[in-house]
């Protein structure tokens, strides 16, 4: 199902990470480079664009504002030229046609105009309408030049009027002259006087018509058209009065009064009087009209119209020129936000891109990782695997990681389980070891309290291993280990746990327990299972067990305290004899405490010299000569007085002070010998108590050469004694360090011979020059046989070995009397002399003689 | 020799037997002139109208050439001399030339399925330009020239209307309605003059955001571009001129024709459809064209 899943998204067949990775990242830096380019291709090419655009807008601007300059320039020029038809102001109008023609070519030459057929359009139009305007010029140059052509008025004025009012006024007079031949004549002079009347009408019509004209060219008003109106109807009233007069001449006429000269010109005057006002009626007409002036008519007509309409088009032009700044504004604008989008497009996209990544990164990475993550946490629990989250991606890196992950479980889990079982069993014999009885203890202890039970713990351990260990060797020892677990297991239920605590000691948890007999049935099936001999290697090996035994939670609750409990109680065991069961009671406690308050009180006494030393003579039996002293420790103690060293060399041999004490003992000695020797007895030696404890490892000798270095003795002077117990714990140490203490010059005594499990081939093997007799064996002599004849065989013995031979305890001359006869070679007791100070044997040396001896014995 | 003389004597005697059984109809009567106001330019207008102007020449059996100018002048001065048979005016110039030169109105224009359009001064929508009175003393582009009935006519008689007269304002012209809107689009001006659909232009909504626009006023609907015969032409052919293009919305290759032309359709329209011109016109440019 996950991987079908996965298949989902198989990263179109690429399995590796690598390659994904890498593949993703060559994908998006082709996609960055392109967008890059085609945003920096697409800005160059615009604001490229948008350049040529302004540039070639800039120029069209330049030429549109010459048309314009020009257009006004001829505007002005034409209405100069009309004020003053100069051959000047010609040449300006034609100047600025010139530069006009100029601007417009550079204005549809330009790129900007080109490129849109409407505003070449415009542009044409405007060079069509400079044509037009260019022939309009002309024709009103023209016009404006001709004075005929400029005021049409004055062509019927000269063409017409002039004449007829020349031919009135000769008409007129003709008849003024025949009338004025006879002025007597009363038809004449009637003649005459109407004449004279028609002269006068007829010259005010002419002033009036002039003033007519005159109004007409604003001469006397600002409206002419005012002016011209009263002098028309001036006119139109001397006009009706020449027609009077004209008809009272005619009236003489009919009456005959006229001669026939002067009838003639009266018809004269009225067909010149009739053509000239027909004149008059067409120059009113021309005046009236709008083309009384044929160059303003051409100006309004045909210049005005082109010059809107070039100053229309330029407006246009210029309005395009305003869009498309505008417009080259607004898409540089558009562009500037087209990048400004675009950066924040390609902000985001890159933050989509990192968004995206991360997640597949995480699904592809991280939550991987996090699945292996888990795995390796719940391997570390010990909790398991959920493979599907090592299955979490299909890429080949994790798809490898995940099978060697696997296999690496699956080893670590085989060495866990091995670890496990080595953290919490016993190499040798596979039983659990301390750290498993620990766990067990307390599960029992909480069954017990659970069930309402008991629980049992035996402690025990070899009696002899050691010995069997240092003479057969760790092999055979190990062996010994594995057969004796095997027996432990054999007298136990399943259900009860065996354990090897280490060295010779095992520890056996016994669980559901209703009652103590069945803790000591089992106690004892123990102890019984040392009865039969071990058979290791062709070797018979008899051992035994002491066994402490602690109840929960009857003794104690806590699985440390039952642990101690038990101990304690093993140690009361072996105290009481070997092979043997006892049960932990608050009185071993408690003495465990004394033991402990003990030996504080002994350091205190060592750090606070409250140890002196006695010496009791050894007395040669024949001679009754002291040749030597035994150095004997006594504790001050400040409450209970003199302690002797049966209370206390067990605590200093566990507290470690045994080696500072014995130093101290032997150079206390080693001082005590000297000064005997210096007194002259140079035939008594020294002799020193050494523990067991310090025969392990070459302490003894550190402890002997530091003395002898310190005091100068000589080491012949000195007697070393250890007990029998002290071969049998560690032979082989002490063998070594007893042959070079032999070697030194020091002889070698033991100690209390008979009391402890020495063998023969101890003394045969060990450098022992003498041999203590114990004082249980001597005390009852001669009179108890055995301990007799066993004094006997030791003295032989000895003297075999070429040892010589001291009985200790000697108390009477019975004693002293058997011991001579069986050849003992020196005596030690209260016979001679209890122990004593060093001073006192300097006196007891002073009194040697037999005398002293006699005297004691008297006393 | 003789066979050479055989020969083309057969071949003009083919020739003239081909010329006289030819059955494709001949055109007998002189051809029509048909003229277009350069409302665009003039090879545009040609490409627009040439597929009219043939099927309007196939439907009544009579040539028509059709001729366009590039500016007013050269048509108004072809108006003036009568040329024209056939001619699409603006509304300004019909109702100019029909008490002056004849010309009578037939039909009219449907154009994005409007047959009236009104004069509308359009302003930017950010513009603080709230009403006509607010125009005082501001620049108003106009589309077209003063002749544009719509764009400067119609927009100038709201103006009007608004208490604001000539010299209230700055006037301004665009070479037509599109560019002025599209001018004050980029702020040239304070306003544009133009007709009441401008914005709905396709070429106007290409250029520009035209949601950034609205129109400040629209003035009175009023009959859209008419289409007018010489006066002399007979009332027969009038007709049939007319109802060949009322008719070309029911056929398929009709409707290709119109949407060539940038036309909807084509309505019966009568001369009083332009008395509401007449009025504005009076009222604007003071000129009566009133019969």
């Amino acid at each position: 199902m996950p991987n079908s899943h996965i298949n989902k998204f198989n990263w179109f067949g690429i399995r590796t990470l690598r390659h994904r990775y890498l593949s993703a990242t060559i994908l998006v830096s082709i996609v960055l480079l392109f967008s890059a380019y085609f945003g920096w291709h697409y800005v160059n090419l615009t604001s490229h664009q948008q350049i040529q655009h302004i540039n070639h807008r800039t120029d069209a601007a330049d030429a549109l504002s010459d048309v314009i300059l020009q257009q006004h320039t001829l505007e002005t020029s034409l209405q100069r030229f009309i004020t003053l038809p100069t051959e000047e102001n010609i040449k300006t109008i034609r100047r600025s046609f010139d530069l006009f023609e100029v601007a417009i070519k550079k204005l549809s030459n330009n790129h900007w105009i080109k490129a849109d057929l409407a505003l070449s359009d415009l542009v044409v139009s405007l060079s069509e309408d400079k044509s037009q305007l260019v022939n309009v010029a002309n024709e009103l140059i023209a016009v404006r030049r001709d004075e005929t052509k400029w005021f049409p008025a004055l062509n019927i004025m000269q063409e017409r009027m002039f004449n007829h009012n020349l031919n009135f006024m000769s008409a007129l007079d003709f008849i003024l002259l025949e009338s004025s031949e006879d002025l007597t004549n009363k038809s004449k002079q009637q003649t005459y006087k109407l004449a004279n009347k028609i002269r006068h009408s007829w010259q005010k019509i002419i002033s009036e018509f002039r003033l007519f004209v005159s109004n007409s060219f604003g001469v006397f008003s600002n409206n002419p058209g005012t002016g011209m109106q009263a002098r028309k109807q001036n006119i139109e009233i001397y006009l009706s009065q020449l027609d009077k007069l004209l008809k009272e001449l005619d009236q003489l006429d009919k009456q005959g009064k006229l001669d026939i000269l002067s009838n003639k010109s009266l018809q004269d005057m009225r067909r010149w009087n009739e053509q000239w006002q027909s004149a008059y009626q067409d120059v009113y007409q021309s005046l009236s009209s709008k083309h009384w002036r044929h160059d303003l008519v051409i100006l309004r007509d045909n210049v005005t119209p082109i010059l809107t309409r070039i100053q229309q088009r330029s407006s246009s032009l210029q309005l395009e020129l305003g869009v498309a700044s505008a417009k080259n504004i607004t898409d540089l604008t558009i562009l500037a936000r087209g990048l400004s989008d675009f950066v924040i497009f390609l902000a985001i996209g890159l933050s989509v891109i990192g968004v995206i990544g991360y997640f597949v990164f995480h699904r592809s990475v991280l939550k991987p990782i996090q699945g292996f993550s888990s795995a390796l946490r719940s391997t570390a629990s010990g909790e398991r695997i959920d493979r599907t989250k090592l299955m979490a991606s299909n890429a080949e890196e994790f798809q490898s990681l995940a099978k060697s992950f696997t296999d690496m479980h699956e080893q670590v889990q085989i060495r866990q389980s091995n670890l496990d079982h080595m953290a919490h069993h016993d190499a040798l014999t596979q039983l659990p070891n301390r750290i498993l009885l620990r766990d067990r203890l307390e599960l029992a202890i909480a069954r017990a309290h659970r069930d309402n039970t008991i629980i049992g713990l035996m402690f025990l351990d070899l009696d002899r291993f050691k010995q069997i260990n240092d003479s057969l060797g760790h092999d055979t020892g190990d062996h010994l280990l594995v057969m004796v677990s095997r027996r432990l297991r054999s007298c136990v239920r399943s259900t009860d746990t065996v354990s090897r605590l280490g060295g010779d000691e095992f520890a056996i948890v016994v669980e559901g327990i209703t009652h103590v007999d069945q803790i000591v049935s089992m106690a004892r099936k123990v102890v019984n299972s040392f009865v039969e001999p071990f058979n290791v290697e062709k070797h018979e090996l008899h051992s035994s067990t002491s066994v402490g035994i602690a109840l929960g939670p009857n003794d104690d609750n806590d699985v440390d305290a039952l642990i101690k409990d038990a101990d304690i109680a093993m140690y009361h065991a072996k105290d009481l004899g070997r092979n043997n069961y006892k049960f932990y009671s608050a009185e071993m406690a408690k003495q465990v405490a004394e033991h402990v308050a003990l030996e504080n009180k002994l350091r205190h006494a060592f750090e606070h010299n409250e140890f002196f030393l006695l010496y009791q003579p050894i007395v040669d039996i024949n001679t009754d000569e002291i040749v030597s002293t035994e150095a004997l420790i006594r504790w001050q103690h400040p409450e209970r007085g003199v302690v002797g060293p049966d209370e206390f060399i067990h605590s200093l041999e566990d507290s470690g002070l045994i080696r500072p004490v014995t130093q101290w003992v032997l150079t206390t000695a080693s001082q005590q010998y000297l000064e005997f020797k210096k007194a002259g007895y140079s035939n008594t030696r020294m002799s020193v108590n050494l523990s067991g404890v310090l025969l392990k490892g070459d302490s003894i000798l550190d402890i002997v050469i530091n003395s002898i270095e310190k005091t100068k003795v000589d080491p012949h002077g000195l007697i070393m004694e250890i007990t029998e117990d002290t071969l049998l714990e560690d032979f082989q140490g002490a063998e070594k360090s007893l042959s070079i203490l032999k070697d030194m010059g020091i002889r070698i005594a033991l100690d209390d011979f008979g009391t402890g499990q020495s063998s023969l081939s101890h003394l045969r093997l060990n450098p022992i020059d003498i041999v203590k007799i114990d004082r249980s064996f001597v005390r009852d002599i001669p009179g108890d046989s055995n301990d007799s004849d066993l004094v006997d065989a030791v003295i032989a013995m000895a003297h075999k070995l070429r040892m010589k031979v001291v009985a200790e305890g000697v108390e009477n001359k019975e004693q002293l009397e058997f011991l001579r006869w069986h050849k003992c070679d020196a005596i030690q007791g209260y016979y001679y002399s209890k122990p004593c100070s060093g001073r006192d044997i300097l006196k007891l040396l002073n009194e040697k003689n037999n005398k002293v001896f006699d005297n004691r014995k008297t006393e | 020799m003789k066979i050479i003389l055989l020969l083309l004597s057969i071949s003009f005697l083919l020739g003239e037997v081909k010329t006289t059984s030819a059955s494709e109809p001949t055109v007998k009567a002189a051809p029509l002139k048909l003229g277009i106001f350069p409302r665009r330019r003039a090879d545009a207008t040609a490409k627009m109208f040439q597929p009219l102007v043939e099927s309007l020449s196939k439907q009544l059996n009579v040539s028509i050439v059709l001729e366009t100018t590039h500016d007013f002048a050269s048509f108004w001065e072809n108006v003036a001399n009568q040329e024209y048979d056939i001619v699409h005016f603006n509304q300004y110039h019909y109702v100019k030339s029909h008490p002056n030169y004849g010309y009578r109105v037939i039909t009219r224009n449907v154009e994005l399925g409007y047959s009236k359009i009104a004069g509308a001064l359009l302003v930017r929508r950010d513009s603080q330009i709230k009403s006509l009175k607010d125009l005082k003393g501001k620049k108003i582009v106009f589309g077209g020239g003063r002749g544009a009935m719509q764009a400067y006519i119609a927009t100038t008689y709201l103006l009007r209307q608004a208490g604001l007269n000539k010299g209230d304002y700055f006037e301004q012209f665009a070479l037509n309605p599109p560019k002025a809107c599209i001018a004050t689009f980029y702020r040239q001006a304070a306003a544009a003059g133009a007709g009441n659909y401008v914005l709905e232009l396709p070429h106007v909504k290409k250029q520009i955001n035209t949601d950034e626009m609205k129109y400040l006023a629209v003035g009175e609907s009023m009959a859209h571009l008419p289409w007018a015969v010489k006066q002399s032409m007979p009332d027969e052919q009038a007709t049939k001129i007319k109802n060949a293009l009322i008719n070309l919305i029911n056929s398929e290759k009709g409707k290709t024709i119109l949407k060539s032309a940038q036309i909807t359709k084509f309505i019966s329209s009568t001369d009083q459809d332009y008395d509401a011109h007449r009025t504005i016109i009076k009222n604007v440019l003071n000129e009566d064209f009133f019969p």
